[in-house]
């Protein structure tokens, strides 16, 4: 089965440019605009895997979503992509159970090489 | 509130900041600008298409927004330059002027400025005309390979707002920064 990373973010641009890279990977992706739409789609989709999360969106930003996560006892690795790069706001995902944070403009190897480490590939081949 | 003058010391050192943070943006997409000494905005011909992008900043002492104002054809090529040639043209303009405040806010903090932003607001279309903000502001240009960016600077301090030194405290994150909080992954069970 093929393994499936849930992407939130209200850019399509960075929707697209994480969901391009990591299909070209051989992962599926599931896309959600915000963190209310990314908890219907984690609903929808029990088999996601990990997470990639904008922090600065509507609705529910990417701090409230890790909260509503860490209520729920989520187990999901979820990695932060942000242009937000504040020591306190980066302290505060970790305390939260955040397993990383990316600033963008991304580089794809580093993309791959931190979407290959939570969800190897080997691992489904 | 006071607002300070656009020659003040600390408007001007934002500006110069701006400049520099969009030569590092467009340069991770391998597109180099430079500044124009043009600092006005001709009204567009009613038949080309423009956008805009508004972002909004806040923190102590200080507040404002971030303008970018370009050629739709010039989006086309950031799109390109992204990776997404299909995109969507608001939202791309959009999320550049994110990371374009993202870079500066960086910059800004070792100088002891620390400020939030909101959600860009984005807009396509022709004969778009923008007013004159209740605060200070400057424009300026940067000219890519076939193209002009224009960026809006608007910002009002506090009173008794004051330039800190902070450059010794902790480290505020940059482009392309990976920060890995866990190395411990649990055993697949799939």
């Amino acid at each position: 089965m093929t393994k499936s990373i849930l992407v939130i973010d209200d850019s399509l641009l960075v929707r697209k440019q994480v969901g391009n890279a990591l299909r070209g990977l051989g992962y599926a992706v599931v896309e959600a605009v915000d963190g209310l739409d990314a908890l219907e789609k984690l609903d929808a989709n029990p088999h996601v895997q990990m997470m990639i999360c904008d922090v600065n969106m509507p609705r529910m930003n990417g701090i409230e979503f890790l909260e509503r996560l860490s209520a729920r006892g989520s187990s999901v690795p979820i990695v932060m992509l942000t242009t937000e790069g504040e020591p306190e706001l980066i302290q505060r995902a970790k305390a939260l159970g955040a397993k990383g944070w990316l600033i963008k403009p991304f580089k794809p190897e580093f993309l791959e090489a931190t979407v290959k480490k939570w969800v190897p590939l080997s691992a489904s081949a | 509130m006071l607002s300070l003058p656009p020659e003040s010391p600390a408007f001007q050192m934002m500006r110069s900041h701006l400049t520099d943070a969009a030569r590092e943006l467009f340069s991770d997409f391998d597109i180099v600008v430079r500044p124009t000494a043009e600092q006005s905005v001709e009204p567009s011909d009613g038949d080309d298409r423009i956008g805009m992008a508004v972002i909004g900043y806040a923190g102590h002492g200080i507040r404002g927004a971030l303008v970018l104002r370009v050629d739709e054809s010039a989006v086309l090529t950031w799109m390109a330059a992204a990776g997404v040639p299909d995109g969507d043209l608001a939202d791309t303009l959009g999320e550049f002027s994110n990371m374009l405040l993202g870079r500066l806010k960086a910059r800004l903090l070792p100088l002891g400025i620390s400020i939030l932003a909101t959600t860009p607001t984005s807009v396509v279309g022709s004969d778009l005309r923008l007013s004159d903000p209740p605060c200070n502001f400057t424009w300026q240009s940067l000219e890519g390979p076939d193209w002009l960016l224009r960026l809006r600077l608007e910002a009002d301090f506090d009173s008794g707002f004051k330039l800190l030194d902070r450059r010794g405290l902790s480290h505020h994150a940059q482009s392309g920064d990976v920060i890995e909080f866990d190395l411990t992954v649990e055993e697949d069970e799939t």
